[in-house]
Order: structure tokens, then C-alpha cells, then sequence
């Protein structure tokens, strides 16, 4: 079986590998100067093209569909945390895909209704997951990986005022959306890399990917510099496989509520300098913490983080008006959480980004991204008191290239590398190899 | 006969088909309307059959906040031209918000101005990993002459 498993791991290498024959192929086609070994890939839009030109109609009457699906394998070549009978480390391939669709309807163009916006989406998840099967990490080794089912994604009414300075957003809402996130974050497919331990490890229900929670959310930025983000959700978000298709819209006074906060400003947004954004962000749930408190003697109401957040455009090439170029971006993220209430007590992250790495290939990124989670001591002496091994640091380093075949098509081979996955002193480090394919239908 | 043999002849048939949807489709030519089918038996036929250039030239431009990844200026069926694609969020772009505004530049063949016209554009990822894009389509309020170009390119609002 394992040999299987291994041979599965080469065919992910052999896809990466074909991977790189399509880069080949060239963005526009109508760039096309000679002979290429692959077909040249249509560069519409979407696969599914205009829907015989159901989309733009339906366009200008405000209503903008779309769906995506997301499919990757991935396979642990040595390492991980869940051990099999002998004792032994597993190596382990999986396959887990998402299809999200919905529609942005512009009750502008639809009713006349200036700046108002109603917002829907449906996520269908499936497959198996890496964490679950061998490496029991902290971190999650995709992003986009939940528990097997249809559920209603984020549902909400949208209206912007004073010019567009103030946007007001009423419904079910997702935080790491319009919070903790940065420019170039986006593009990892590790789960901390994206939403980071300090909420997904520590606020286990929390409004995070895939449970859409009911919320209302204020975005202030004036003159386009400074901004302010301010939100306040349910508390009472239920496991994933408990709201199975996010239909129910538990909101409860006795689980409190989650507040996240973020202020800050971007740099060199309206003069054409290299651009960056700096922000210090916080949240907040105000339900009580004991059931999951790590010392059985200390109860405590809420729990919280801070975090600072900052990421930095350093270099791109000068090009001619409207053209774009190379450019090298770097981005971190630090913060903390009381370590009596919290699995993780500190995290720190950060990455570089090179952008158009390849002449003609100016959509394509490549990005090297690395996470530190520290496990708190009162988390380790609560496993040990278990039967189970000290806990100290989960860290992981992503290298991942985002490979732009067409406006409707990207492939990103992915390499992650594991030191101590689930922060166990005795785990051993994991190597992740996989391959993502992302289409816009 | 055998179900392996009977599976083997729906499936040759079932090639014959879709075989013959890619032939017919590949005969399109230049697609002169928006009502026009390019799904995916059109994606099947376009894997040996380049794309056609679009009617007018285009100038799409990339500003520090929004790429016009892609597109289209056509004859509509009613004659009008239409002007539509894909416009995503740069890489590196300040989250300034979904709410964007399109520009569309027609320019004669000496370069000048002979149209302008925008339409808000709202800029909105659907989830991880997935590009913060919008569909766009504007009609021109009339039918530039030969040799005009047009520009696209997007701000925030």
C-alpha cells in the first residue's frame, strides 16, 4: 500500500513536470510566433465562456454569476504525527476539491438602489485531508479543505456611503475576508498561511472558512490612506459537521459574541510608489472560556488576540505606462494570545513574493512563505497530563508557484516542509508535495 | 454481445458525437455577435483551432490597483460594439475595497478622443485562493471607425 502511495506521490511530480510544458504556452494567443509542443490553451475569460450570452445580459441588468472549482492533490513524502500500528510514520495521498458559486447582484442596475449590493455563495467540499490522515498538524495543509458537504457560504446586504468611505455589510459573513489578511497571503495554499493559527487553532468556532456566520461589518476608509475595520459576529458558530449546511443562524446571548478590530494605513496608494499596508488588529470573544481552558482551575470570561500585520512592495521594474512587470513584495504577521486560554500563545509568519518571475509570464507568482505557531506550556502540560508527548512549536515553510495558464485556469505546484507537525517534540518533520488546480467556470 | 463490448461501442459513440459538436463549432469563424456559443464544445475546437483577434485593437491597461486580464470589443447583433472581460485585482494592490470604476477610451486613428464612458465594477474574491475579479461589459454609444483603438482600465471609485 504505502509503495502505491509513493508511486502517487511521483505521478504528483510528473503533473508538475507537465506543469512546466505548459508554461509554454504563451498568455495571449494571438502573441503566437511559432510551433508550440502543447495546444495553446483558449484565452477566454472563463471555461464556460458568456453562457451564450446569458452572462452579459444578465450583467447589465446587475446580476454577475460565477463559479470556480478547486481541486489538489497531495501526498506527505516522509514524515508526520499519526503513527500506524508499528509505530511508523504514513505516507499518504489525497485528493480534496471545492466548488463555490454564487452571484453579486448590483441593486444599483437591478431596482435603481445606489450603491447597495446583495451578495451571495454555496460551497460544495469534498475529499480526504492530509492533517486527518497522517500529519496532525496545527497549521492544516490546504486552506480550502472542510468537512464533506453543501453549505451556504457568506450571505450578505452590502451599502456604501460618503463616496464609497463607509461600507456597512448585514448577514452571513466569513472575518478573514476583510480581516487579517494581506496582498499576497492569498496565494498560499497552507491553512496558517492564509487563516493563521491564532484564530483557527485558538477560536475553533469561530467565523472562519467554510462557517459564514451571522454578522454586520463596518469598513471606514477616508482619503483612501488610513482605514478602519470594525465587526461584530455571532458567538455561538457551531462545529462543522453539528450546522452541516450552514442553514441554521445560531445566535445565542449565553455564547457571547466575536469582535474583530483592525486599524491601519496603505502607503503610496494614490501616488504610484511602491504600495504597502501597515495595520494592528485584535479580536474578541466575549462567551466564556472554561470549557476549553488548559488549566481546569482557571475559568475565565473571553479571549483575545492582538496582532501586527504589515506588507511591503520593495522592488518592481519600471515599465511603460499600463504594463506590468516584475516586482518583489515581502509580508509578516506577528501577534499573541493569553496562554492559559489559548492553544497557541504566540504566532509569527511571513513571506517574499516575486511577481512575473518569468519574461511573458506576468501573471505567474512565486512565493516563499514560513509560519511559527508556539504551542502555550499550559497546552503541553495539559497533553502530558493526557499521556501525551510534550508540546513545543509547529513551524512550516510553503514554496509555491502560481502558474496563470489562462484568465480562467491556474496550476500551482506546492511544496511544504513540516518541523515538528502538531508542535510534538517527538513528531517527526514531513515533507508535503502537491498540485492545485483552480478554473473559473 | 457483452456488456464490456456494449460498453465499448456507447462509448465510441458517445466520441462520434461529441466529435462531431467540436467540427461544427470550429467552423464559427469570427464571432461577429455576443449571442454566440463559446462553452465548451467551442473550448474542445479552440484546443485545435487558434481564436480569433478581436475586431478592434485594444489597450488594456493595468493600473497599481486593478489588471484588465482580458478583453472583447464586438459587433453586437443589434450593431452596437460591446465592450467586455475580466478584470482583476493587481497582485500587491492595497485592499482598498471591492468598489471600482471601469474606464472605457475610444481613440480615432490619429489618437484622438472620440468616446468615454465608465460603469462601476465590483471587485469581490469568492474564497481562499481565488482571484479577486469581476465580469465587465459596457456598449460604446457608437460604432468607432476603422482603425480606432480602445482602452480599458479600472480605479477604484
Amino acid at each position: 500500500m504505502i509503495k502505491a502511495h509513493n508511486q502517487l506521490v511521483v505521478l504528483v511530480l510528473v503533473l508538475v513536470t507537465i506543469t512546466g510544458l505548459f508554461s509554454l504556452a504563451p498568455l495571449h494567443a494571438q502573441n503566437v510566433s511559432g510551433p508550440w509542443l502543447l495546444p495553446t490553451i483558449p484565452q477566454r475569460d472563463y471555461l464556460a465562456g458568456d453562457y451564450d450570452g446569458i452572462r452579459t445580459r444578465l450583467y447589465e441588468r446587475g446580476v454577475d454569476l460565477f463559479a470556480n472549482y478547486q481541486g489538489e492533490v497531495f501526498g506527505n513524502v516522509s514524515g508526520g504525527s499519526i503513527l500506524d500500528s508499528l509505530g511508523q510514520t504514513r505516507n499518504v495521498v489525497s485528493y480534496d476539491g471545492l466548488l463555490t458559486f454564487g452571484a453579486n447582484l448590483d441593486l444599483g442596475k437591478f431596482i435603481g438602489w445606489s450603491g447597495a449590493k446583495v451578495y451571495f455563495s454555496v460551497l460544495e467540499l469534498h475529499g480526504s485531508s492530509l492533517t486527518h490522515e497522517t500529519l496532525g498538524d496545527i497549521a492544516g495543509f490546504s486552506n480550502i479543505y472542510g468537512y464533506n458537504t453543501i453549505r451556504l457560504g457568506e450571505v450578505y446586504f452590502e451599502q456604501d456611503f460618503f463616496n464609497n468611505q463607509l461600507r456597512i455589510q448585514a448577514g452571513q459573513l466569513l472575518s478573514h475576508d476583510e480581516f487579517f489578511g494581506n496582498s499576497y497571503e492569498g496565494l498560499f495554499i497552507n491553512g496558517t498561511l492564509d487563516e493563521f493559527t491564532l484564530l483557527s487553532a485558538n477560536l475553533p468556532y469561530s467565523p472562519l472558512f467554510p462557517m459564514a456566520t451571522p454578522a454586520v461589518q463596518f469598513d471606514l476608509e477616508p482619503g483612501k490612506t488610513f482605514f478602519l475595520k470594525a465587526a461584530i459576529f455571532s458567538g455561538s458558530v457551531q462545529a462543522q459537521n453539528v450546522n452541516r449546511h450552514s442553514v441554521t443562524f445560531p445566535i445565542s446571548k449565553s455564547s457571547g459574541a466575536f469582535l474583530f478590530n483592525e486599524v491601519g494605513f496603505h502607503l503610496n496608494s494614490n501616488n504610484g510608489g511602491l504600495p504597502g499596508t501597515y495595520s494592528v488588529a485584535a479580536f474578541y470573544h466575549s462567551g466564556t472560556r472554561a470549557n476549553v481552558g488548559y488549566r481546569p482551575d482557571v475559568v475565565k470570561d473571553g479571549d483575545y488576540g492582538i496582532f501586527f500585520m504589515a506588507d511591503q512592495m520593495v522592488w518592481r521594474q519600471n515599465n511603460e505606462q499600463g504594463k506590468k512587470g516584475p516586482a518583489l513584495a515581502v509580508w509578516t504577521r506577528i501577534g499573541g494570545a493569553p496562554a492559559e486560554r489559548n492553544l497557541v500563545s504566540f504566532y509569527a509568519d511571513g513571506g517574499v513574493s516575486l511577481l512575473a518571475p518569468l519574461p511573458g509570464r506576468t501573471d505567474d507568482v512565486l512565493a516563499v512563505g514560513a509560519a511559527c505557531s508556539k504551542v502555550s506550556h499550559h497546552a503541553s502540560q495539559f497533553n502530558q497530563a493526557e499521556g501525551g508527548q510534550p508540546l513545543s512549536t509547529e513551524s512550516v515553510l510553503e514554496v509555491t508557484y502560481n502558474l496563470q495558464i489562462a484568465p480562467w485556469w491556474q496550476l500551482q505546484p506546492d511544496f511544504q516542509y513540516y518541523l515538528k507537525p502538531s508542535a510534538g517534540i517527538h513528531a517527526a518533520n514531513a515533507v508535503v508535495l502537491g498540485l492545485r488546480t483552480t478554473i473559473t467556470f | 454481445m457483452n456488456l464490456f463490448a456494449l460498453k465499448v461501442r456507447l462509448l465510441v459513440a458517445l466520441s462520434l458525437l461529441l466529435s462531431g459538436g467540436v467540427v461544427y463549432h470550429a467552423r464559427g469563424g469570427v464571432v461577429e455577435s455576443v449571442h454566440h456559443s463559446d462553452g465548451f464544445l467551442d473550448f474542445a475546437s479552440a484546443l485545435v483551432i487558434p481564436e480569433v483577434p478581436d475586431k478592434y485593437p485594444l489597450e488594456l491597461r493595468s493600473t497599481p490597483f486593478v489588471d484588465i486580464v482580458v478583453g472583447h470589443a464586438r459587433k453586437d447583433q443589434s450593431g452596437g460594439i460591446l465592450v467586455s472581460g475580466l478584470a482583476r485585482r493587481s497582485m500587491g494592490c492595497c485592499s482598498l475595497g471591492p468598489n471600482m470604476r471601469l474606464d472605457v477610451v475610444v481613440r480615432g486613428p490619429h489618437g484622438e478622443v472620440l468616446e468615454q464612458t465608465t460603469t462601476d465594477c465590483y471587485l469581490r474574491s469568492p474564497g481562499h485562493g481565488l482571484a479577486t475579479q469581476a465580469h465587465f461589459a459596457v456598449y460604446l454609444k457608437s460604432v468607432p471607425p476603422p482603425g480606432s483603438s480602445v482602452e480599458i482600465s479600472c480605479r477604484p471609485r
